[in-house]
């Protein structure tokens, strides 16, 4: 019988620690076990042997950390050491009946991008070339354990379904809280886990059995597979400077036996259990019935740090990227303007939104390209769930397979090429679909028609093996202003989906699409949505009226304890809204003072009478300079200096939206900057990047760890005539003199550098024009050449 | 983990009485205390010390770096010691870098005091464990001793599994706001011996006499 016929039928048991094995018999902190493969190969099978003697089903091959970056330089190939660790388990079990070689996937040691610097197609090919080996080896089943990054499971979960056809077992590490080192919940994990197609999940390493036990009501609710549980023996204590797990085996075994019958399929151990606690655990619990699959109805997207349940409380979906209408966002995607999208984005959630849709599709770009872009960026800035928005095939593929989390994707229709091309990417990468009512013959006028529709994408999705919780319906609001019974038709359609336990999705606003005052119209339909049973909505959570209807619906509908929220939101808004809505300062001053609020007042007065040029050259630079002059004599520090960037940041965006919307967007001149290679500290870089906006520069900023070529390029392509580059560490000052000397061979640009270690000698040596000890410094010497 | 708004006003290059300042580290710092979860793991190594570096005793790994030996002179025992506050607050420093500069500053600030704090912290935990006294941390990058050491640190204590503190390829800790160090254990009471002497950058603002 294979893995699979056994797994949720009978109670299966992991075998316990290697680790704490291999050093007992010798291993040494900082050696790789892997290299046991080869030089202690008897020993590594005695731990098998011990383990499966005792009982044990399933044995990790010591194989955790065996990817290609752990045996950089050396002269050693992944396939020879997942070969010989495969042919070790395999020589242990041979012979034996149920029992199986699990190919052990342990976390590659680096951050993925953008968190660190490993390339998400990276880390799967990495994790491609393990699975491949150990699947051409013979491994019976794969494991991926004790992982705490949801990134890097996915990367290590996509790569095994995309390079075997075997069982695939995530078993992941939560802290006390049940929280991963890299901040998702149970929830946001797991059900990311099992939309990606695992076989069955579970805990690992971290927790011993008494803490995952707190943990485990949470695992069992949040998905329908089969459970694992493979926990610690205790947690780790500190004695003589080692660390070291006190739960004796019995007690153990006493601790698992327990929670069996929670709804355990698969029973082990990880760090400080010994074959005798596998066999304590066996002789309590062998014959158990396991837990199998449930049934499960939670439809949730995740990110890597926030699950939203859909269909419970109304969902508010923030629609505002979105460059329908919105020249200035069209602009910024044109100009892979990455920080105004994310403002757009963390502004939203400020205002409540509990998920950002993200719709990047601007005519003459390479749209996939782009929302992969954005889609890194705003999961860089913030942990809310994203709705890929896009009627691009290759956009939705390429961004729901970036995408760091559980995805919600917008959308599928009733069509039957929407149908066949969006489906088999919504099972592949286990997203949440949702299903647009129309097909191949438009929207039908009648809620009938609309839910034949529904029916329809579900049937099709089911085929697919796409469960029924996993997709969303959109009724599609039409505008009252043609058609009287639009809003009727909505409401029949959600009240009907309602009943039958499926969830609903609406884009509010088209409903007042042609009227004034549609902030009115808006609010009442969406407070009547909610009633009918309405699960996402899809707005603008900055419009005042349709948050009002929000809350005030919650609050009527006993959904907000004590009206708190409610009352919360009104407090809040007093306060931020100013009584009189008019500058008490002039723009001057406010820049000088540092004041925001009334930087944005005084240049929106000023733009009534004044050209947006002349209100540059005659208030902000003159405001910039004075204080850049107070730093440069020690009048002013840093604090002060940034408060009044960001107030005159502040009115410059005024400006610029402004601008946009006329149509006339004038690019200052272009300056390029980054941190370079192999530095990663960027707050030096950030500061001069505002600072020179602020001047009306076009910043090109690169980020951080920035290739020689990548600059050299950036500066090519936007002839820039002045490069500024930062490093804080001095073993990345070779960096910046090598890039110094890239670009001096193929452009006469000047180059400012700057960064805690870099000296004005230093600066000389690498043949730089200016060494910049301050921001201020940096800005002045860009203004200085500039203006020649 | 106590959060020092004196050090962060000083980390953010500000004059001590600077109101301005403080209220900017506060802020950054309400918007970073339910985001740090500051992990630690540590272990205490029989070492020998010669004049180019430290070898620890049981599994011989080596580090080749003088200011490390001479920091280390006469300790028989060293810890090493690895803390981090965790990617969360790597992901509240870019939010507030693209939305407020002052308060990105100021939440940097606040990061590097609070890190050395909870090492403080850690130091006690050790102290007690050992019965020994502690000399100053000394890490990779300080003085002579090289960068690429970090990966050895890393190795030595499991840090990924344990804490998921990381190295990027130009060996720089993620996430950004955490310390790896070795720190000599002793029965001096004494201590003469300062990571500043041994570092390079003379005009460090930072620096301590």
């Amino acid at each position: 019988m294979g893995f699979r016929d056994l797994l949720g039928k009978e109670l299966l048991f992991f075998d316990g620690a290697t680790g704490t094995m291999l050093q007992a018999l010798g291993l040494q902190p900082g050696e790789l076990p892997e290299l046991w493969n080869f030089t202690h190969a008897a020993e590594v099978q005695s731990v098998h042997e011990a383990y499966l003697n005792n009982g044990s089903n399933i044995i990790k091959s010591n194989t955790f950390g065996a990817n290609r970056l752990k045996f950089k330089g050396m002269d050693i190939t992944v396939d020879e050491v997942v070969g010989a660790a495969l042919k070790i388990g395999k020589a242990a079990c041979a012979g034996r009946t149920k029992a199986f070689v699990a190919l052990n996937l342990g976390p590659t040691g680096k951050l993925l991008a953008p968190y660190g610097d490993l390339p998400f197609e990276e880390a799967v090919d990495i994790y491609g070339e393990m699975v491949r080996s150990g699947a051409r080896h013979g491994a019976d089943l794969i494991l991926i354990e004790t992982m705490s990054d949801t990134y890097e499971i996915k990367a290590a979960l996509l790569a095994a379904k995309e390079n075997c056809d075997l069982p695939v077992i995530v078993t992941l590490t939560f802290d006390e809280d049940g929280k991963l080192l890299t901040g998702a919940d149970v929830l946001s994990a797991v059900a990311m886990v099992e939309g990606l197609g695992a076989d069955a999940v579970g805990f690992n390493c971290g927790l011993g059995p008494k803490q995952m036990r707190r943990l485990l009501p949470q695992l069992i609710e949040a998905c329908s597979l089969p459970i694992v549980l493979n926990p610690n023996a205790g947690l780790p204590v500190q004695r003589d400077g080692k660390t070291v797990f006190d739960v004796a085996a019995d007690e153990f075994a006493e601790l698992m036996q327990e929670m069996i019958p929670l709804g355990i399929s698969v029973a082990g151990g990880c760090c400080g259990t010994t074959p005798e606690h596998i066999k304590a655990l066996i002789e309590k619990c062998y014959g158990m019935k396991p837990g199998g699959r449930r049934s499960c109805d939670l439809t949730v997207v995740s990110s890597y740090g926030k699950a939203v349940v859909i269909g419970g409380e109304p969902v508010i979906i923030g629609e505002r990227i979105n460059p329908t209408g919105k020249p200035r966002l069209k602009q910024a995607i044109l100009d892979a303007d990455l920080d105004y999208i994310c403002r757009l984005g963390l502004e939203q959630l400020e205002n409540d939104a509990h998920i950002l849709d993200v719709n990047v599709g601007v005519p003459g770009i390479n749209e996939a390209a782009a929302a992969e872009k954005t889609v890194l960026a705003l999961q860089a800035v913030t942990s809310a769930p994203l709705q890929i928005d896009t009627s691009d095939y290759e956009t939705m593929e390429r961004a729901l397979r970036l995408y760091n989390g559980k995805p919600l994707l917008n959308s599928v229709s009733g069509k039957d090429e929407s149908l066949a091309k969006v489906l088999p990417l919504v099972k592949k990468y286990g997203a949440v679909v949702v299903g647009l009512a129309l097909d191949d013959d438009g929207i039908p006028a009648t809620a009938a028609g609309r839910l034949a529709v529904a029916e329809k994408i579900i049937a099709r999705a089911a085929e697919c093996g796409i469960e029924k919780r996993n997709i969303i319906i959109d009724p599609l609001a039409l505008t009252i202003s043609t058609g009287p019974d639009n809003a009727a038709v909505d409401l029949e359609v959600i009240r009907k989906l309602t009943e039958q336990k499926i969830k609903t999705i609406m884009g509010v606003s088209n409903i007042s699409f042609g009227l004034p005052s549609r902030d009115a119209v808006n609010s009442t339909f969406f407070t009547l949505a909610m009633e009918a049973g309405l699960s996402c909505a899809i707005i603008n959570p900055q419009s005042k009226a349709m948050l009002d209807a929000y809350y005030a619906y919650r609050a009527l509908k006993g959904l907000d304890g004590g009206c708190k929220a409610y009352v919360k939101r009104f407090a809040d808004y007093v306060n931020k809204v100013p009584t009189a809505a008019v500058s008490e300062y002039t723009l001057h001053d406010a820049i000088v003072k540092g004041l925001q609020e009334q930087s944005r007042l005084a240049v929106t007065r000023l733009l009534e009478t004044e050209k947006p040029l002349d209100i540059i050259n005659t208030q902000m630079i003159p405001a910039l300079d004075f204080v850049g002059n107070g730093f440069e004599r020690k009048n002013l520090f840093l604090p002060q200096l940034l408060m009044s960037a960001d107030a005159a940041k502040a009115a410059f965006e005024v400006i610029r939206d402004r601008m946009a919307d006329g149509g006339a967007v004038e690019k200052g001149t272009a300056v390029v900057i980054a941190t370079v290679k192999g530095d990663i500290h960027d707050i030096g870089k950030n500061i001069v990047k505002v600072l020179l906006e602020n001047y009306g520069y076009n910043v090109i900023d690169l980020g951080k760890d920035v290739a020689v070529e990548a600059i050299v390029k950036a500066v090519l392509e936007h002839k820039a005539h002045v490069v500024g580059l930062s490093a804080l560490m001095t073993t990345t000052v070779g960096a910046m003199a090598a890039t110094i000397k890239a670009l001096r061979d193929v452009c006469n640009c000047r180059i400012v550098v700057g960064g805690a270690v870099l000296t004005q000698d230093y600066a000389d040596s690498i043949g730089a024009d200016h060494y910049a000890p301050n921001a201020v410094s940096a800005v002045g010497y860009v203004n200085e050449v500039v203006e020649k | 983990m106590k959060y020092d708004r004196a050090e962060a006003v000083r980390y953010m290059g500000a004059k001590k009485d600077d109101n301005e300042a403080a209220v900017l580290a506060d802020l950054a710092y309400l918007q970073l205390r339910n985001e740090v979860r500051p992990r630690s793991c540590w272990q205490i190594f029989a070492c020998r010390v010669d004049d180019a570096g430290v070898t620890l005793v049981d599994n011989g790994m080596r580090f080749e770096s003088k200011n490390l030996a001479g920091h280390l002179q006469g300790c028989q025992k060293a810890a090493v010691l690895a803390a981090t506050l965790g990617s969360n607050a790597d992901t509240v420093l870019r939010r507030l870098a693209l939305t407020n500069v002052a308060q990105a500053a100021a939440a940097q600030a606040v990061c590097a005091a609070l890190i050395e704090s909870y090492c403080d912290e850690t130091e006690a935990e050790i102290a007690a464990a050992a019965g020994l006294h502690l000399k100053p941390r000394f890490s990779p990058g300080y003085g002579d001793w090289r960068l690429e050491d970090q990966r050895q640190l890393l190795m030595l204590l499991d840090c990924t599994k344990r804490i998921g503190l990381t190295l990027t390829d130009g060996y720089m800790l993620t996430p950004i706001k955490s310390v790896t160090a070795v720190i000599g254990l002793t029965e001096d009471t004494v201590c003469n011996t300062s990571k500043c002497a041994a570092c390079v950058n003379r005009a460090c603002e930072f620096r301590k006499e």
